[in-house]
């Protein structure tokens, strides 16, 4: 019996991680807002689209040319809406693989980095501006993901 | 035996279900977000520039070029037409380009911009904004392009002091900020 114990209280422990993984917060709390017109929901998820398939896209200005640098404030923001998420504080890190892409917390005041980290309280909002940097890139369509995670509580 | 210690467990993998999932209103979010770049030609970027005479045009790598040589692909284009076309410029004159080519805000935000425009390289090029009245040219141009305009660059060619075959080498730089450029 007390091995049985034992081994229900292993479960107990390693199972609730899983399980609140499980849960599919990406639906059930957005924290995540497009602010056009260079990003936009696509099924429900921020895209940043700067090509003529937006859906936002003027009929001029279809992308960046090689060998230029643009820089946005204001592309999307994280939002943390105490009633869904339950937490007066959230930490999210926002991070791109690669130096084209570049973030920063609005406004732009000349720094920016691969990966950022901020705290947003109830019920605010932190704006996120992007930085590209098409040297080297050719001609066509450039691919890529940013990754955002966000945890319940303060940073670090 | 086996069957009670089944219902052990069950039970307090249930419990286990139901506590996490009445506390798991928010516990950690991790979304991979799509980022869609189109790397174009110059002439048709959010702020482009765009060729206005065969002395200017876009290169394959998308870029603006100003060439007035004979490695200019208008020029030879001209050659075929049997037309007679200069293949350069002479020592010890002066030429004055208009509208060499054009700077165009399409933001989508429509927005103004202060575009600064700089040049750096060999000496003997200078350039201005707009139809030319005389203006002495810079090297150092700022100009306010509000959303959908274009504004014209022109370009001075003063060749004194160079020998023939020499060439003219030189880099524009383009930086553009937000809002109407300060006097």
């Amino acid at each position: 019996m007390l091995v049985i114990t034992f081994f229900a209280w292993g479960i107990f422990v390693v199972k609730p991680i899983p399980v609140v993984l499980a849960v599919d917060d990406n639906v059930s709390v957005p924290i995540e807002n497009p602010l056009p017109p260079y990003a936009y929901l696509s099924n429900g998820h921020l895209k940043i689209d700067i090509s003529n398939q937006s859906p936002l896209h003027p009929g001029f200005g279809e992308g960046l040319s090689p060998d230029t640098v643009y820089v946005f404030n204001d592309v999307f923001e994280i939002y943390n809406n105490e009633t869904e998420t339950g937490e007066s504080v959230i930490c999210v890190t926002i991070s791109s693989p690669t130096p084209v892409i570049g973030l920063f917390m609005s406004p732009y005041d000349g720094n920016w980095s691969q990966s950022i980290e901020f705290e947003v309280p109830a019920n605010q909002s932190v704006q996120v501006g992007m930085r590209f940097d098409t040297t080297g890139l050719s001609l066509g369509y450039y691919d890529q993901n940013i990754t955002i995670q966000a945890f319940g509580g303060s940073c670090g | 035996m086996m069957k009670k210690i089944l219902g052990i467990f069950m039970l307090i993998a249930g419990i286990v279900i139901a506590v996490t999932a009445s506390s798991a209103s928010f516990a950690y979010f991790e979304a991979d977000r799509e980022v869609h770049i189109a790397i174009v030609p110059d002439d048709v970027e959010l702020i482009d520039l765009v060729p206005l005479q065969p002395y200017a045009y876009i290169n394959d790598n998308g870029m603006l070029v100003i060439d007035l040589s004979a490695a200019n692909g208008n020029y030879w284009a001209l050659v075929q037409q049997n037309i007679t076309v200069g293949q350069g410029v002479s020592p010890d004159s002066i030429y004055v380009f208009e509208h060499v080519f054009g700077v165009s805000n399409h933001l989508w935000e429509n927005v103004t911009i202060c575009m600064h425009i700089d040049y750096s390289g060999s000496g003997a090029i200078i350039f201005f904004e707009g139809p030319y009245t005389g203006q002495p040219g810079t090297d150092e141009l700022d100009v306010t392009i509000y959303p959908g305009e274009t504004v014209e660059i022109g370009m001075i060619i003063d060749s004194d002091g160079l020998d023939a075959g020499q060439g003219i080498d030189g880099t524009l730089n383009f930086d553009a900020v937000l809002g109407e450029c300060e006097d």
